[in-house]
C-alpha cells in the first residue's frame, strides 16, 4: 500500500496533528491514505477518536521509540 | 536634509527590491481572502504560497512540503536551534555552535544557558574557518543540536559543510544539524539533499527579496517544536497568518536565483575584485578573513588602522556612500566584531571594520565613488584621530 501523503506533525501538540490529518484528507481523493507521524502521547487518545467521529478509517496505528504512526484512509461521504 | 545616495554597500541588511518581486508583491497583497480558507476568495492566495514554497524548495533541492517560511532570516534561526533542541529533548540538552554564528544563533543558545542548558562555542581560525576537529570534540553522548554556517556574516568565510558535518555524524549520527545560509543560498549552490543537515535557514536579501522574507527547511522527522503556536499554518511549526507578500517574494526571489546563480557569483566576485583593488590599496586597511577567491562573493570586510569603525561609516554616509560598521548585523552595538575577535585579531583591527556588501543593482561607477570616497575620508579621519599614531 502506498500512501498519499505523510503528515510530518512530529514536534507539535495536539489538536495540530489531527488538524493537519484533517487537512490533509481534503486534499486527497477518498479511499487514499495518508500517514501521520507524531510525538505528543495525546495523539494516541485524539487521533483514532477522530477518525471515529468522522467515519475516516484508522488502517493502523501503532508507537515506536516515541513515534506514533497513524495510517488513515479517506472514506467517501455517506449517501443517503 | 537627507543626502543623496551615491554608492549603496550595504546590500546584506537590505537590498533594493527586484522589479519582478516588487510585482509579486502587489499582486500578494491585492489578494483579499486567506491562504488556509477553504472558500474560494482564498484559493488564489493558497495557489500564491504554494507556488512559493515550491520556489523556494527548487533552489536548495528541497521538498517543497518540508520548507516553512518565516519573518526573516533571524526567526528562521530562532526556530531552528528553539525548535529543535526542544522536540528532541531525549538526545539531551546540549547544543554545540562555532564562536562565530549569526547573533540570532549565538544569542538563542545563550538563553538556553541561562535557562541551564550546556552549551559549547569553538573555535575558527585565521580566516574564520570553523575546526572540524573542535567541532566533532565538542560533541558528546548529551549533545542535542550542532548550528554551524555556510557563508559567514561578517568576513564571508565560506565553511566546508561535507567536512564539518561529517565530523559532527562521526561523533554521535542522531545529532540535529542546523545549517544557516542566510548569507549564502542565492550566490553559491547549497543542496540540501546532499549535506547531510536536519535543517537551512534561508534569508530574502541574497535573493533580490525584503529582509523581512525568509524560511527554514526541515527534515521530515528531525522533529520540529514551533516557536508560535495556536495553529496548523506552516503544518504547524509557525501557527499565525502567513505573510503572503514576504513569501511570494522570496519565492520569486528564488526562482529569479535558479537561473542566474553562476553569473550571479561570477559578477559579484569580479565587482568585488574591483573594490577590494582600491580599498586595500590604501595603507594599512587589511581585508578581514579569506583571500577574495576564497569568499562569499559580493562580501568586503576590511579594518582600517587609525579609524573606527562607527566613526568611518558615519563619515562615509555623510558623503552618501552606504555601508556597515563591521556587521550589518551589530551595526548599533558599538563594540568590538565579535567575529574578528574570535579569529585572533588585536584591538587595532577589530574596533576598526566596515563591511561592504554587494547586490545585483550594484554598478562599477559606485564602486568607483565608494573607492574614491573612501580614500579621501580615512586620510581626513586619520589625520584627526587620537588612535592615529
Amino acid at each position: 500500500m502506498s500512501d498519499a501523503r505523510v503528515v510530518d506533525a512530529l514536534g507539535t501538540h495536539c489538536p495540530v496533528p489531527v488538524q493537519l490529518l484533517a487537512r490533509a484528507l481534503r486534499r486527497v481523493t477518498p479511499g487514499a491514505t495518508v500517514r501521520v507521524l507524531a510525538d505528543d502521547p495525546m495523539v494516541a487518545v485524539d487521533l483514532p477518536a477522530w477518525c471515529h467521529s468522522h467515519d475516516h478509517e484508522l488502517v493502523a496505528f501503532g508507537q515506536s521509540n516515541g513515534v506514533w504512526t497513524a495510517i488513515v484512509r479517506h472514506r467517501p461521504p455517506l449517501r443517503a | 536634509m537627507l543626502k543623496p545616495v551615491r554608492a549603496y554597500l550595504d546590500h546584506a541588511s537590505s537590498t533594493p527590491l527586484d522589479a519582478e518581486v516588487r510585482e509579486a508583491v502587489a499582486a500578494a497583497l491585492r489578494c483579499p481572502g486567506s491562504p488556509d480558507a477553504d472558500h474560494p476568495a482564498g484559493a488564489p492566495a493558497a495557489a500564491m504560497l504554494e507556488r512559493a514554497r515550491a520556489q523556494v524548495a527548487a533552489l536548495i533541492g528541497a521538498d517543497p512540503e518540508d520548507v516553512i517560511f518565516a519573518s526573516g532570516a533571524t526567526e528562521a534561526r530562532n526556530l531552528a536551534v528553539k525548535g529543535l533542541l526542544s522536540a528532541n529533548r531525549t538526545l539531551g540538552p546540549h547544543a554545540v555552535a562555532s564562536s562565530i554564528e549569526h547573533p540570532a544563533v549565538i544569542a538563542t543558545l545563550r538563553s538556553r544557558m541561562r535557562d541551564g542548558d550546556p552549551v559549547s562555542f569553538t573555535g575558527v581560525d585565521g580566516f574564520g574557518r570553523i575546526d572540524p576537529c573542535a567541532l566533532a570534540d565538542a560533541v558528546g553522548p548529551g549533545t542535542c543540536v550542532v548550528s554551524i554556517h555556510h557563508a559567514q556574516h561578517e568576513v564571508g568565510t565560506i565553511q566546508d559543510l561535507d567536512t564539518l558535518i561529517d565530523a559532527v555524524r562521526a561523533r554521535r549520527d542522531e545529532v540535529r544539524v542546523h545549517v544557516d545560509a542566510a548569507e549564502s543560498a542565492g550566490i553559491v549552490p547549497i543542496d540540501v539533499t546532499t549535506i547531510g543537515a536536519d535543517a537551512v535557514t534561508i534569508s530574502g536579501t541574497a535573493l533580490g527579496a525584503p529582509a523581512w522574507s525568509g524560511a527554514l527547511w526541515v527534515r521530515r522527522g528531525a522533529r520540529l517544536h514551533p516557536l508560535i503556536e495556536g495553529g496548523v499554518q506552516e503544518a504547524g511549526k509557525r501557527a499565525g497568518p502567513i505573510d503572503l507578500a514576504g513569501a511570494v517574494a522570496l519565492g520569486v526571489g528564488a526562482s529569479r536565483t535558479g537561473g542566474m546563480l553562476t553569473q550571479r557569483a561570477a559578477e559579484r566576485g569580479r565587482q568585488t575584485r574591483l573594490l577590494a583593488e582600491r580599498i586595500l590599496a590604501v595603507p594599512e586597511v587589511r581585508l578581514n578573513g579569506p583571500p577574495l577567491v576564497d569568499r562569499l562573493p559580493g562580501h568586503l570586510q576590511v579594518s582600517v588602522r587609525g579609524v573606527t569603525g562607527e566613526s568611518l561609516a558615519l563619515a562615509l554616509g555623510t558623503r552618501g556612500v552606504c555601508v556597515s560598521p563591521g556587521s550589518t548585523c551589530t551595526a548599533d552595538a558599538g563594540k568590538a566584531s565579535p567575529t574578528l575577535e574570535a579569529m585572533g585579531c588585536d584591538a587595532a583591527w577589530t574596533h576598526a571594520a566596515i563591511l561592504m556588501t554587494l547586490g545585483d543593482t550594484t554598478t562599477d561607477a559606485e564602486l568607483v565613488v565608494a573607492a574614491d570616497v573612501f580614500e579621501s575620508v580615512v586620510a581626513e579621519l586619520r589625520a584627526m584621530s587620537p588612535l592615529n599614531p
